[in-house]
This record gives structure tokens, C-alpha cells and sequence, in this order.
């Protein structure tokens, strides 16, 4: 009897056990879409081992049969789900019934209550089932199966009350832990599952990472492209993005967008930049700074702010910011899984997100390294001449290159391991070892040196290792023999160059201070009129030496050519006195033409040398009143002629500043030649007087004698030349050019004004008012 | 006893000539004495020696003195004649054709008597002439002798 309950227990554990292997089932039935056909299928499964566990009781006294239903239905609630337990209570429940007897209604009733305590448990239970412990298995299975001994309570009390008493203690002690046992099974058997999961999407992930990193970054968008197939394909997302994120604009970019976003979304302009303020519910991964999963979407919630019109349906939805250094620099975004999203979509979102970040850092930082090595390759490829080498403590060349190399008739190979003594001999050797020692001391050092018949400048410097101590020492070293050969030009462009930012500054210096701009103009003025004056005093000088010379000429002119002409005269006078009996009509006609041409000559001298007295006299200005001196001239010219009927009109007190002397003369001519062209008038008038013309004094002589054709009024004022014949009206041509030289010299001008047979009118001024 | 005569330092025998024959027409008939420059007329005035002694000739009652001489010229003669005491107050006429202002004030500052200039036409000259014979043989009063 004991044995065989004994082997009843066992069939029954061992039937409890196989439901661990239906509860694989449950797990890959999650996978699967059609998921009621499964339940149900698995729910007919429990029942049948429901039966079979009935079948398999052990009898504890007659009519007290004990089996494992409770177990297995509990386990199956808390487990296994509704379904496929309230499809196995209905099987067990019937197969009850049918079996019938008196323990039939607590049998019923056992099959009911434990199965819905597990469904319930299940129900309440808020986390996860593997993270169930023994300890909540145990007090499951107390639960459970006090609930069961309380079912016995649908048989009558007598025989309740016996039951209870014989079968209450084995049954607590039994089948809680039985129950615990099994249900650690099945909280291993999930956990191995999940753990299995997680490998297997680990798996996935770095695959995806694998190939991530494998792919050649033509463009980081391309680059990214993938990795958010990737981010898809890990999720079981149908759709997602990426966005970049400056955390300084607080601004969001639109990176990537899957493929199916574009087919399935119609929001007509897609905005690509967003504000974050703007944001809705994508945005609160930055905001709350972690990621963000909403499983029912469609409801209402708080954070959402709706999503544009004809934007794709969005079912679950999860979102969460990708960190560089604690900063945001992206957000990633998928939707519309199968199942809800849970954390381990989230961790692995994030450990794949980190991956593609680091990698888009790594590329970055890869090609940044390669264009400086390019651009490094470039550099001494440009140096023309330059030679690099790298020197180890000892001074030993460790490595070469550079343009000048082979133009200073140098390898790397034939260097490599030679310390320079050896390379440049020991007295230069000794000098470059000096410098380099200074740079063993930390210094970075500059030096020229020849070798070679060819001159250097040479740099050099410390190399470090990651512990800041000098391992080696780096040297460029330029050829600067051309150089050389063109300092001094450069010196010469220097100083040229100095000159000039020398000139600036004074420039800017003198543009500074008004004052000082004002002085350097007082300066320059004061130059100038030094230069001036230096002129003046030059001119002067030859002035002088003319006029000596001048005088010199009309000395000799009045003393000697004067003394041909008197003899001229009065021979020529005596032969007529005292010879006219000798001579016929015709020779004393002869004789009175040389006698007039020797006295006109006379005049013309006499004319000229007053024309150059007037030129070399000094001036010397007072006050001179040309009325008076005009008054006398008229009395003195009509003297000689009284029966001329001449009205003179003078204006009086004309007092002017000049030199009475000149002033004198001018007048003589003025007057005289209006008194001598008057000649033929019979009643001549002449006026002297004075207008003002635009403010400026302007003197006249007028008279109503021949006047002349304005046409030749130009020729007046040169010297011999004459608008009327000598016969007509005698002159030498002499006299306006004396006066407009007397009226030059008293800063004036001169110009006439006449109409043949009307008249003349000589207009003068004179610049008063200098002393 | 003076025999009044007329001293004329001339060196151009036009000029010469033509004073000659002024005198004679003004009815003149003083002796006049011609010298040809600056020189002979020292020497004629003061020996030719000329440092001391007495006069070689009379004193003339009137010197016309051209300005422009051969060797030694009119101003240079008028010099050293007012600085010889013998020959300090002997009256001397400039008589030439230069009428610049220069010679005029020359003439009057080495103490020249008188300043005629020569006109061009003879008419003038001669009667110039005739009036400075008037003047400086008739009318003027000379300086004792001694």
C-alpha cells in the first residue's frame, strides 16, 4: 500500500515536471501571432495531464484520495495564463463529475478554487513572474492549499471534520513546498528563457554592431541610415528615427527616418528641425533625460501633443537619448512592435545606440587623425629642402626623412643607429650635441649650422612618452643657403619697409593732434616761405646784376651814342648857316633831313633811356596828389601852344600811395598824348578823373583827339610801335611803354579804350594801400 | 694879370670841334684851352709832376669837364682837383652828354659848380654855350688868386 503511494507521489511529480516542458511551449507560443489557437491547445495539454494526474492518486484512507490537481492548476494560473487554465479547470471539472461519489464536490470544488487563485495571483502579481522567489512560492502554496483543505468543508461535517483532522498536517507539510518546488522550476525555466532571449538579441546586437563598424562610413547619414535598420531589426520596430540633438540650441535634426515612415506617413511638409520646447512626447527622452516607452499609445496621455495630420499610426512607441559624455547628442526613436516594448528593448536600444555613437566618434576621430597625418605628409613634403630627424637620447639617429635627405646626400638607412659625432664629426657634432642637450632639458631650441657647404636652420624639439618624460628628440631642419644669399635684399626690403612704417607713424602721429597737424602745416608754410624768400633774394640778385648791367648800357648809350648825333646835327646845321650859298635847294633839303633824322634819334635815346630809368628807379610811395601833378602837366603843356583852344577837365584831390616821381612821368605821357592827338580837334577836351569799378578805384585820361581801331590796341604797348605816321602825329612809340611799366610797378594795369576819330580813354589802376 | 682862359677837357674832336665853333659864334673870344683826357688836364692844371710847386700854367677862369675820358675820367679829375688846395676853388662846369641822374649827383658831391648837359641838336648846344660864357667869363665873379 505505502509502496504503491509511494510510486503514485513520484508519478505525480513526474507529471508536475512535465509541465515545465508545456510551459515551453507557453514561451514560444509569445512569439506567435496566433496566439488563442495556442492557448487553447496548450489549455487541452493540461487538462489531459490534469486527468492523468487524477488517475494517478494516492488513497490515504478509503474514499480520501489525494492526487496533485491543485498544483498543477495553481502552477497552471500563475504561470500559464487564463486561458489555458480556465480550459483545463472545465476539462478537470468535468472528468469530476463524471468520476462522481461523495468527495465529488470538494473534488469539483478544489479544481475551481485553486485554479482561479492562481489566475488571481497572477493577476495582483506586479512584476515580473521570474523574479518570484521560494519564499512567495511557498506562501503561494500554503494559500493554495488551505484554500484546498477549506474545499472540504463541501462534505458533510462529519465527515469534514475527521478528513481535516487526518489530512490537514500532510497536506500543509506536502504540498506547499511541492507546490514552491515546481513553481522554482518554472521561474528558472523563464529565467533561462530571458536569459536565452537576451543572449540571443546580445547575439543580434552585435552582429548588428559587427556590422555597423564593418561598414565604411562613406557619410555619417548613410552610416546612420544602417544603423537605424539595425536599431529596427533589434526592437522588432517597424518604423523609427533618429534626431540629432544640440543640448545648446536645444534644437532637434531630423538625421534618419526609416524607409517605412516615408511610405506609410503623409504629413504634407515634414518639419526636419524642431524645438524642443515644441515637442511632444519624443521630446521627453531629453527632458526626463532617460528613455521613454508607451505601449498603448493610441490612449490619452499626458505628455503627448498629438502628431501632425497624416503622420503614421503609431501603436507602441519607445524613444530614449543617446549620451556622449553626459551630454544628449541624438535621440532615437522606434514604434510599432508586436508586443510591448520592456526594458530590455530599452537596454539593448541603448547598448546598440552607444555602440553606433562610439563608432561614428571612433570614424570621426580616425579621419580626423588621417587628414592630420595627411596634412602632416603634406607639410614636409612642402618644406622645401627640410630634413627630419628623430634623435634618441643618445643622440643616435633613429629615424629620417624629408626632401633634403637625399639632396645632402643622406639615407635613413645609412643614418639609422649612427650618433651624430659620427655623421657630422666630432667638432660640429659636439656644437649640435650642445643644443640638443637643451632640448633633453626640455627646451625647444633653434640654431643655424652648415653642413655640407649648405646652410641650416634647425628646429628642434622634445618627444615625450605618455609620461611626460623626453624619450626623444625631433629636429627639422631647413636649408636656408638661398635664403641667405637673399638676406640682405630682404634686410634692404626691411628697411625699406621700416622707412615707410616709420612714415606712417609720423603720418598717423601728425593726424593725431590738430595741434600737431596745425604746426606741421605752420612748418611747412614757414618752409615755404623760406623757400621763398630764398627765391625772392635770388631773384633779387639777378634783378640786380640786370639792372647794373642795364645801367652800365645806359650810361654808354647817353654819353656816346648821343655824341654822333650832335655832331650830325651841327655840322650838317653848319654847312646849311654858312655854306647854303654853295648848295642848291635839293642839298640844303638833304642837309635839313639829316639834321631831323639825327634829332629824332635823339628823341628815340632820350625816350629810351627815361623807359629804362623808370624800369631801375627805386619806387619810394608817399602820398601823391595826381590832380595836382595833372594840373601842372596841363599848364606846362599848354604853355608852349596858347592859341589851341584845350579844356582840361581834372578831378580833384585824387591822393593815391605811389611814387610821385614815376607817377609824375606816367601822367606826362597821359596827357601829353591825349593833348597831342587832339591836335586837329578844334575844340579838344581831355579829363582826367576817376570811377570806381566793382570797388577797385579805376583812374582815367580821356580825350575826344583821333583815337585809334581797337584792333591794334595790343601794339600799343610795345616799344617802337605806333598807330599813327610820324608826320600825322610825331612819337617815338616809347611813351606807353613807359607808362604801363610805371603802372606795372605799381601793381596796376592799364588798358585803353578808343574809336577812331571819337576819341581815346586810358584806364588805369594802381594797387594802394602797400607802403 | 688873367688872360681868362677857358679850359676844355674834351676827348671828342666832334664835341670838340663843335664847342670851338659855339664860342666863336657867341662872339666869345676868350682863349680856350683844349686838353684830350683826365690826364692832361692834371697836368695841365697842376705840372706834371703834379705833387708840388707852382702852377705850370695860369689858372683858366672856367673848367668844362666832359665826364667820360680816356685813362682818367671826369669825376676821378674833379677829385683830385678840389683835393689840391691850388686847384680847391677853381670853378668847374660838367659839361656831357649824360643827363643820368647818377653823374648829376656825382658831379655836385666832388663839387662840381655846375652841371650842363650837351643837347643833341646844335641850335641848343651852341647856345648853351654861350650862355655858360656869359655866365662863367662875364657875370660869375671868380675866386681870388694867389
Amino acid at each position: 500500500m505505502i509502496e504503491t503511494s509511494s510510486l503514485r507521489i513520484i508519478q505525480n511529480g513526474a507529471l508536475l515536471l512535465a509541465m515545465a516542458l508545456l510551459f515551453d511551449l507557453i514561451l514560444d507560443q509569445r512569439r506567435t501571432s496566433q496566439r488563442m489557437i495556442w492557448q487553447l491547445l496548450i489549455g487541452l495539454l493540461l487538462g489531459g495531464m490534469g486527468i492523468i494526474v487524477m488517475l494517478t492518486p494516492w488513497v490515504m484512507a478509503p474514499g480520501i484520495i489525494f492526487d496533485t490537481r491543485s498544483v498543477l492548476l495553481g502552477i497552471a494560473g500563475l504561470f500559464f495564463g487564463t486561458i489555458p487554465t480556465l480550459v483545463a479547470m472545465g476539462i478537470l471539472a468535468a472528468f469530476r463529475l463524471l468520476q462522481g461519489g461523495a468527495g465529488a464536490p470538494m473534488g469539483i470544488s478544489v479544481i475551481l478554487v485553486t485554479g482561479a487563485i492562481g489566475i488571481i495571483w497572477r493577476r495582483w502579481l506586479h512584476k515580473p513572474l521570474e523574479a518570484l522567489n521560494w519564499r512567495e512560492l511557498y506562501l503561494f502554496g500554503w494559500v493554495l492549499h488551505i484554500a484546498m483543505l477549506l474545499c472540504a468543508f463541501t462534505l458533510p461535517l462529519s465527515t469534514a471534520l475527521p478528513l481535516l483532522s487526518t489530512i490537514t498536517l500532510p497536506v500543509l507539510l506536502i504540498y506547499p513546498l511541492g507546490t514552491m518546488a515546481l513553481g522554482l522550476v518554472m521561474v528558472n525555466r523563464l529565467r533561462r528563457e530571458r536569459i536565452a532571449n537576451e543572449l540571443q538579441r546580445s547575439e543580434t546586437r552585435l552582429k548588428s554592431l559587427v556590422e555597423i563598424l564593418q561598414m565604411p562610413i562613406e557619410s555619417v547619414q548613410e552610416f546612420l541610415d544602417f544603423a537605424l535598420d539595425q536599431a529596427l531589426r533589434l526592437t522588432e520596430s517597424k518604423i523609427g528615427y533618429i534626431y540629432f540633438y544640440s543640448e545648446e540650441r536645444k534644437e532637434f535634426v531630423l538625421n534618419t527616418w526609416s524607409k517605412g515612415v516615408m511610405d506609410e506617413c503623409e504629413v504634407v511638409e515634414p518639419q526636419t528641425c524642431y524645438e524642443l520646447e515644441k515637442t511632444g512626447i519624443w521630446g521627453e527622452a531629453v527632458r526626463q533625460r532617460k528613455a521613454i516607452v508607451l505601449n498603448d499609445f493610441q490612449t490619452a496621455h499626458p505628455l503627448k501633443k498629438g502628431v501632425p495630420a497624416g503622420h503614421v499610426k503609431l501603436l507602441k512607441f519607445m524613444t530614449l537619448p543617446i549620451f556622449s559624455t553626459e551630454r544628449i547628442v541624438a535621440v532615437v526613436g522606434v514604434a510599432n512592435k508586436e508586443s510591448n516594448y520592456n526594458e530590455a528593448d530599452v537596454l539593448q536600444l541603448t547598448l546598440l545606440m552607444d555602440g553606433v555613437w562610439k563608432a561614428i566618434q571612433q570614424k570621426k576621430a580616425a579621419e580626423a587623425l588621417r587628414k592630420s597625418e595627411e596634412q602632416k605628409k603634406a607639410i614636409i613634403d612642402n618644406l622645401p629642402s627640410a630634413l627630419i630627424h628623430i634623435f634618441d637620447r643618445e643622440f643616435r639617429y633613429v629615424s629620417n626623412f624629408g626632401e633634403g635627405l637625399r639632396e645632402a646626400g643622406l639615407s635613413n638607412e645609412t643614418l639609422v643607429g649612427k650618433t651624430i659625432f659620427e655623421v657630422l664629426g666630432p667638432e660640429l657634432g659636439e656644437t649640435v650635441a650642445g643644443h640638443y642637450r637643451q632640448v633633453l632639458a626640455g627646451k625647444t631650441v633653434h640654431f643655424e649650422g652648415s653642413f655640407g657647404g649648405q646652410d641650416y636652420l634647425v628646429h628642434a624639439a622634445p618627444l615625450r612618452d605618455e609620461q611626460g618624460n623626453i624619450i626623444q628628440i625631433i629636429a627639422l631642419s631647413l636649408n636656408i643657403t638661398e635664403n641667405k644669399q637673399t638676406a640682405k635684399q630682404l634686410q634692404a626690403a626691411n628697411l625699406e619697409l621700416q622707412q615707410f612704417f616709420e612714415e606712417s607713424d609720423r603720418l598717423r602721429r601728425a593726424l593725431l593732434s590738430v595741434v600737431e597737424d596745425q604746426r606741421a602745416a605752420q612748418e611747412k608754410v614757414e618752409q615755404l616761405n623760406r623757400e621763398l624768400e630764398q627765391r625772392v633774394q635770388d631773384r633779387t640778385a639777378q634783378l640786380e646784376t640786370a639792372n647794373k648791367e642795364l645801367e652800365a648800357f645806359a650810361y654808354s648809350v647817353s654819353h656816346d651814342l648821343r655824341a654822333p648825333l650832335r655832331a650830325l646835327d651841327g655840322f650838317s646845321g653848319l654847312l646849311l648857316a654858312e655854306y647854303s650859298q654853295h648848295l642848291d635847294e635839293q642839298g640844303q633839303h638833304y642837309l635839313a633831313r639829316i639834321q631831323e633824322a639825327s634829332r629824332r634819334m635823339g628823341q628815340l635815346i632820350e625816350d629810351l633811356l627815361n623807359l629804362s630809368r623808370v624800369t631801375r628807379q627805386e619806387m619810394k610811395r608817399e602820398t601823391v596828389d595826381l590832380s595836382q601833378i595833372a594840373r601842372q602837366i596841363a599848364e606846362n603843356l599848354v604853355g608852349p601852344a596858347p592859341q589851341r583852344q584845350v579844356e582840361f577837365d581834372i578831378a580833384p584831390d585824387l591822393l593815391v600811395q605811389a611814387d610821385a616821381n614815376l607817377m609824375k612821368i606816367a601822367l606826362e605821357n597821359l596827357l601829353g598824348n591825349a593833348y597831342k592827338f587832339t591836335g586837329q580837334c578844334t575844340q579838344a577836351q581831355i579829363k582826367f578823373g576817376m570811377d570806381e569799378q566793382n570797388g577797385s578805384k579805376v583812374y582815367f585820361v580821356r580825350d575826344n583827339g583821333a583815337g585809334f581801331d581797337m584792333a591794334y590796341a595790343d601794339k600799343l604797348f610795345i616799344p617802337f610801335q605806333r598807330l599813327h605816321s610820324n608826320n600825322e602825329f610825331p612819337g617815338t612809340g616809347i611813351g606807353l611803354v613807359t607808362v604801363k611799366r610805371i603802372i606795372s610797378r605799381h601793381g596796376g594795369e592799364i588798358w585803353p579804350e578808343s574809336e577812331l576819330k571819337k576819341g581815346t580813354t586810358f584806364y588805369f589802376t594802381l594797387k594802394e594801400g602797400e607802403r | 694879370m688873367t688872360k681868362n682862359i677857358v679850359l676844355l677837357v674834351e676827348d671828342n674832336p666832334d664835341d670838340e670841334e663843335l664847342t670851338l665853333m659855339a664860342f666863336k659864334h657867341s662872339k666869345i673870344a676868350n682863349e680856350v684851352v683844349v686838353v684830350h683826357d683826365g690826364v692832361e688836364a692834371l697836368e695841365y692844371l697842376l705840372g706834371a709832376n703834379q705833387s708840388s710847386g707852382d702852377t705850370v700854367n695860369e689858372l683858366p677862369q672856367v673848367m668844362l669837364l666832359d665826364l667820360k675820358l680816356p685813362r682818367l675820367d671826369g669825376l676821378d679829375v674833379l677829385k683830385r682837383i678840389r683835393s689840391d688846395p691850388r686847384t680847391q676853388l677853381l670853378p668847374v662846369v660838367i659839361l656831357t652828354s649824360s643827363r643820368e641822374e647818377e653823374d648829376i649827383l656825382s658831379s655836385y658831391r666832388l663839387g662840381a659848380n655846375s652841371y650842363v648837359r650837351k643837347p643833341v641838336e646844335f641850335e641848343g648846344f651852341a647856345e648853351a654855350i654861350q650862355q655858360l660864357g656869359l655866365y662863367w667869363l662875364i657875370i660869375n665873379q671868380p675866386p681870388p688868386q694867389r
